[in-house]
């Protein structure tokens, strides 16, 4: 079975500790420890010397991964150098709240090639609905401070959006917002996973509402050219033309190219799964890297495509694959398609049929 | 046959379609591969697209982000 990974995406969380209390937060741990420098060393030096002229991009990701300071990363940014004359190509990339970014953190990813997204759900009142600080104030405009800091030192960045329950009937102010920002942003759907499955009545969104948020979106793009979420909408519009995916969530195999890494060393299919004990590939402090890709999860997961039978049927098999596997298990298991199969086929389908009318 | 290959980039009536059509199409008269299923090679497609473009960016998502990572947020 191939199991090389020479390109590679790693969801690295320093710590799961956030300094806010967003509602369908799925990480956020408070007590949670921060990897040390020697770890993270130990963990950049295996995952990278996998194999020469690899290709690897780390998220740093979270809970709020600026908590782990500045120094961490300068350290990161020195454990790598090394490696980046040795001939591997290595990539950074921050997910952040955006609400402790000073012109100290933006120098420093303008200096260092870090690209940063900032999660933020829309404008003001809808933003500070959910993405709160632990007094229940809205972050909105502290997020929005960070962003004006990063645009300042000519950082780019983009926007994450959640479509949660919490905000999916507002969704055409929520495009109107990224219109005006002329950010590039996405629009995800939020997972039940972790704390967030405690909320999920609150969060998850019913029926069609996350196709009809992403085929609106669509239609925006096609008729009037908006300024768009052209990445996420990519995932679905060019495999459509290519037959080909292009995003982890409808990869074949996306366990040749993702692992996530959590705050203590362990590893996971990817940063969702960080967590789930009965994925855990193992520890990248303790165990080496070969350990950690021929563990039997790992295997497991690389052979889902052969067990999904109620995928056989279907005209996109080819482009989605069943979808993101951990929304499989969520779904009843490894065999079992992605939880939103039914909203990828709308999206899909809308998709191809206005492009056939296009031609 | 994939569903680029037949189609005629000067019929596309869509200006928006038709940019992304013949940008797929270039990149693979380019002989690059912007399609693969890696994220190395999917950030390729990322980079390219955008140094044609005059849009403020950031990487892919994946998540967080674009087709190079997935649906991930903090």
């Amino acid at each position: 079975m191939e199991t090389a990974m020479k390109d590679l995406t790693v969801v690295i969380k320093p710590t799961r500790n956030c300094n806010l209390r967003c509602v369908y937060c799925s990480a956020g741990d408070p007590k949670a420890r921060t990897l040390t420098i020697t770890e993270v060393g130990t963990i950049i030096e295996k995952i990278v010397g996998r194999q020469i002229d690899s290709y690897t991009k780390f998220i740093w990701h979270g809970g709020e991964p600026l908590l782990a300071g500045l120094n961490f990363y300068r350290q990161v940014v020195e454990i790598q150098k090394p490696l980046l004359a040795g001939g591997y190509h290595i990539a950074n990339v921050v997910q952040s709240n955006g609400t402790l970014i000073s012109d100290e953190w933006a120098k420093f990813f303008k200096d260092h090639g870090f690209g940063v997204g900032l999660s933020i759900d829309g404008p003001r009142d809808i933003t500070n609905k959910t993405r709160v600080f632990p007094n229940s104030q809205g972050a909105f405009e502290a997020i929005k401070r960070g962003s004006e800091i990063l645009t300042r030192h000519e950082v780019q960045h983009g926007y994450l959006v959640v479509i949660s329950r919490l905000n999916v009937q507002w969704i055409e102010q929520i495009i109107e917002f990224m219109h005006e920002e002329k950010k590039r942003y996405k629009l995800v759907s939020v997972s039940p996973i972790g704390r967030a499955a405690e909320a999920y009545d609150l969060i998850m969104t019913e029926g069609n509402n996350y196709s009809d948020s992403q085929i609106l979106l669509f239609r925006y793009w096609l008729d009037q050219g908006h300024f768009t979420d052209r990445a996420a909408l990519w995932k679905y519009i060019v495999p459509i033309l290519t037959g080909r995916p292009i995003e982890c969530i409808f990869f074949e195999n996306c366990q040749l190219s993702f692992i996530g890494v959590d705050c203590n060393g362990d590893v996971y299919p990817c940063g969702r799964f960080c967590g789930s004990g009965s994925f855990k590939y193992g520890n990248l402090v303790n165990d080496s890297w070969k350990q950690v890709i021929n563990h039997p999860s790992r295997l497991a997961l690389l052979a889902r495509g052969k067990h999904l039978k109620t995928c056989q049927s279907c005209e996109y098999q080819k482009i989605c694959n069943g979808g993101c596997p951990l929304q499989g298990i969520l779904n009843g298991g490894l065999n079992k398609p992605d939880y939103n199969c039914r909203q990828y086929q709308r999206i899909f389908s809308e998709i191809k049929e206005r492009i056939m009318r296009e031609i | 046959m994939p569903l680029l290959d037949k189609i005629k980039e000067e019929r596309v009536r869509n200006p928006y379609l038709k940019e992304l059509i013949k940008h797929l199409k270039q990149m693979g008269a380019l002989e690059v591969d912007p399609l693969i299923a890696t994220p190395g090679t999917a950030q390729l497609f990322q980079d390219k697209w955008h140094h044609h473009s005059d849009h403020t960016d950031y990487e892919a998502h994946n998540d967080s982000g674009g087709p190079s990572h997935g649906d991930y947020c903090d």
